[in-house]
């Protein structure tokens, strides 16, 4: 007889920054079937931002997600951009450039620490956060806050980078291209690492075109697909560097790729600060005419991907999100059967789930937000405990 | 023998529970000060595991919906009463060698094996499904390191000819540390890292995997009944390096001031390999630990018990 | 004894991190907290992975209605005494509260204890925050 029982991951599960939920089906230890349940972070943001101003929305799409804060506010300037045909000035550009790349830096590294926390190496969990600790302190410095940039406005950049501050930049740089070279070689050729997570999780080249995965997810299942090189943006076409594939598809391969990645980012703004020119940081815009735009951005998980419809007013008609995490974590379901369970917290932290910004399909999360109001056929995590039972044990 | 209230001392205060706590208290705040300086940080004040437990003792105790009340409560108890013998009967076999009695080593083998048994039953009880697939993980793991640290320990007995723990310390304050040998050497270190998984620290921290399974077994616990875990992991800190030190170590000498201080030394020593073997390797899945501990492990000790019938 | 409770109480908060429908950014400064630039296991401040071993719940986001029941279920599985930190401008109506998915304010769900407003708030701001709730029990 099969034993089936399934294990709840989450709604609230330490490895996971966010709520969501998944089912795991397992038999023993392994996994036999999974289901995930989003829709704990809908915010309805696409809505909402039909009810914003154009100048307001890029402040609302930045608060999508507090890691991608660079690379959703980036698409949607540039999706209005596309829209209005408006000529960004050249400084802009690489301002832009040097702001997505230092947020890419900064999230593979946050990965890299999450990744060592869920394989239980919290040194490398307190290094990596350490490392890039030093890098929030220049985002601060350059544009006065940590996280949430605001600097992205259609037309431009708000805020421009004094020379010092780039200068402070090129420091910081070189400490975390020190890191991540020890971090490569400690960790990469470290022999439990690889017996975790080599040909853990594979997601085969076949699979992840079918799934029509993105970014780093992609990359590591050896499928050349990046925005910026297919479709340059900003200034990353006057800029030489390569795409990062491995071929394997495994929780390694994901690791190397962004290990690799944060290498690239680093050349990237090096090349940038040796480049920008001088010059204004925005024009004016001062109709946004009736029509439609796309924009494409590659955020440190993948694409993301802003469609804009306007009526010539001052609101967006229509403002049509899709992030990267959504058609990453659909992959989970290929990944992660007839795998253990305890690889399953690895693998589906190697995508980099990100459901902040996933969480806006409208109808879906409403069908599941009716179904799981009721609640009925949900086993209780142990959180949920009522007061009843501590009345009764008080008078017992 | 001793009379009643000698007995209810030893065990309550000196070398029993209040004795072991504090000192296993203490090492808890050096695991985790060690732990933080690796990871360059600065970490808790020498206090704080001290701190944590008056607190917990001040909370509520939560009984989870559908919990089989008396195991709840029950076991995580029995596991402390067990390991605070442990304790009570390595010192007296330390200080008093002639009050050993046939058997003493395995009657402590035995109580060795009532914290984790009395948490996988208190975790059962919980009824909560992360509790339970901690529990199994447990049980698992239980049986994956018993095997090679009985053959560890049975290295001591082939080498002292007796099941006297009293003999052993006696023999080995005479012609030396049981260490000093190829097979002593060998047997020791795999007690350490049966040690290891007995106080459930990385790489063997399966059972209680923050990340995987949510604190696994003491998911439930609240309140005093989680002070009770830490209080039992922290006398387990304290005892289990005690255990190592009896056998292998040439016991304990508490009647001159050198020896209580080789004591001190032997005691942080173990107390630090353990830390830094924590603080340096992943944790590995519950099947690679089965494998670890009845493949390399095992021939390791079966070595070092061979090693030990030829005489080395 | 309740003073004595009281004093170790305020020297060893356990921490319980809820993300409700946040945008990620709070609660990634919440584990800032941790690592060695802040610190706050200096103050006996830890971070637990179950409701039941908690203290202080950290609340992070702009409540919706799929959380906000799973919510109220986490604040009552925590034992007492129990504080509730809302973190962040999420908690007390933000620019989210016009959506029609979020039910906001936190404390129409359950009683906060203490504000810390920001977005996100700087960790040094939330350890100013921690310090306040250590005046208030």
């Amino acid at each position: 007889m099969v034993k089936e029982k399934f294990i709840p991951l989450g709604p609230y599960h330490p490895l996971l920054e966010e709520p969501e939920f998944f089912k795991l089906y397992v038999e023993e230890e392994t996994i036999i079937d999974a289901e995930l349940r989003i829709g704990y972070n809908h915010r309805g943001i696409e809505k909402m931002g039909e009810s914003k101003t154009f100048d307001q929305v890029p402040f609302l799409v930045e608060r999508i997600c507090g890691i991608c804060s660079t690379s959703h506010p980036l698409a949607f300037v540039l999706a209005v951009e596309d829209l209005a045909q408006i000529q960004v000035p050249e400084r802009a550009q690489y301002i832009r450039t040097i702001m997505a790349e230092m947020e890419r830096i900064h999230s593979h590294l946050l990965w890299v620490g999450l990744a060592g926390h869920f394989l239980g190496y919290n040194t490398v969990f307190m290094w990596a956060w350490k490392a890039r600790e030093p890098l929030l302190d220049t985002c601060e410095l350059m544009t006065g806050n940590r996280n949430h940039y605001a600097m992205m406005k259609i037309g431009g950049v708000r805020r421009d980078f004094q020379p010092q501050k780039l200068e402070t930049l090129k420091e910081v740089l070189s400490e975390i291209e020190k890191f991540t070279t020890m971090i490569t070689h400690a960790v990469i050729d470290d022999p439990v690492f690889h017996a975790r997570t080599k040909g853990v999780g594979v997601l085969t080249k076949q699979d992840a075109i079918e799934m029509g995965v993105v970014g780093p997810v992609a990359r590591a299942s050896g499928l050349a697909i990046d925005v910026r090189k297919n479709q340059p943006y900003a200034a990353y076409d006057r800029i030489t560097w390569n795409v990062i594939t491995q071929e394997s598809g495994c929780v390694f391969a994901k690791a190397a790729v962004r290990l690799l990645e944060i290498i690239e980012s680093i050349k990237i703004i090096r090349q940038c600060i040796k480049n920008i020119p001088k010059g204004e940081i925005e024009i004016e815009v001062r109709e946004i005419p009736a029509g439609e735009g796309i924009g494409l951005a590659e955020a440190p998980r993948g694409e993301v991907f802003h469609y804009v419809r306007s009526n010539g007013s001052n609101y967006p008609e229509r403002l049509k999100i899709r992030a990267p995490s959504y058609m990453n974590i659909a992959s989970f379901k290929r990944t992660v059967i007839g795998e253990k369970i305890a690889d399953a917290a690895l693998i589906t932290a190697a995508v980099d789930p990100c459901y902040c910004c996933t969480e806006r399909m409208g109808v879906i999360n409403k069908q599941t937000n009716q179904v799981m109001l009721d609640g009925s056929e949900l086993v209780r995590l142990s959180q949920l405990k009522t007061e009843e039972v501590r009345k009764k044990l008080k008078c017992t | 023998m001793f009379d009643i209230l000698e007995v209810l001392f030893l065990y309550l205060v000196f070398p029993g529970f209040l004795f072991s706590a504090v000192v296993g208290l203490l090492s808890c705040w050096v695991d985790r000060k060690v732990t933080a300086k690796v990871q360059w940080r600065v970490g808790p004040p020498m206090l704080q595991p001290f701190i944590d437990i008056i607190k917990l003792l001040g909370k509520e105790v939560i009984l989870p919906r559908g919990a089989y009340k008396f195991s709840f409560f029950f076991f995580p108890l029995l596991g402390l009463a067990g390991i605070t013998l442990v304790s009570t009967m390595l010192w007296i076999f330390n200080v008093f060698p002639d009050k050993t009695f046939i058997g003493d080593l395995i009657v402590v083998l035995y109580l060795l094996m009532l914290p984790p048994l009395s948490l996988i039953l208190a975790g059962f009880a919980s009824k909560n499904p992360l509790a339970t697939l901690g529990a199994s993980r447990e049980m698992k793991l239980m049986l994956s390191y018993e095997l090679p640290f009985i053959l560890a320990i049975f290295t001591i007995v082939a080498k002292s000819h007796s099941l006297l723990m009293g003999n052993m310390v006696t023999v080995q304050s005479t012609q030396g540390m049981y260490l000093l040998s190829a097979s002593g050497i060998i047997a020791f270190i795999v007690a350490l890292i049966c040690i290891q998984a007995k106080l459930g620290f990385v790489p063997f921290d399966i059972a209680d995997a923050e990340q995987e399974i949510a604190g696994g077994i003491i998911i439930e616990f609240s309140g005093a009944l989680l002070a009770i875990y830490k209080l039992t992991k922290a006398i387990m800190l304290f005892v289990l390096p005690v255990f190592l030190i009896t056998l292998f170590l040439g016991g304990i000498n508490v009647f001159t001031l050198w020896g209580i201080a080789q004591f001190i030394l032997k005691y942080v020593i173990i107390l630090t390999l353990i830390v830094v073997i924590k603080n340096t390797n992943p944790r590995l899945r519950i099947d690679q630990a089965l494998r670890f501990f009845w493949g390399k492990v095992t021939v390791l000790a079966v070595i070092a018990m061979v090693l030990a019938l030829v005489g080395w | 004894m309740k003073r004595l409770f009281r004093w170790a109480l305020k020297r060893s908060l356990y921490v319980y991190h809820v993300g409700a429908s946040a945008c990620n950014n709070c609660d990634i400064e919440i584990l800032d907290l941790l690592t060695p630039k802040f610190d706050v296991e200096r103050f006996g401040i830890v971070l637990v992975g179950s409701p039941r071993h908690a203290d202080v719940l950290l609340v992070t986001g702009a409540v919706n209605k799929l959380i906000a029941p799973r919510l109220r279920e986490v604040y009552e599985a925590t034992p007492n005494p129990k504080v509730v930190v809302a973190i962040g401008t999420c908690p007390s109506g933000n620019i989210f509260q016009d959506s029609y998915n979020v039910v906001g304010p936190l404390d129409k769900i359950i009683p906060v204890d203490i504000y810390i407003p920001g977005c996100p708030p700087k960790p040094e701001a939330m350890i100013a925050g921690i310090v306040k709730v250590l005046e208030k029990l």
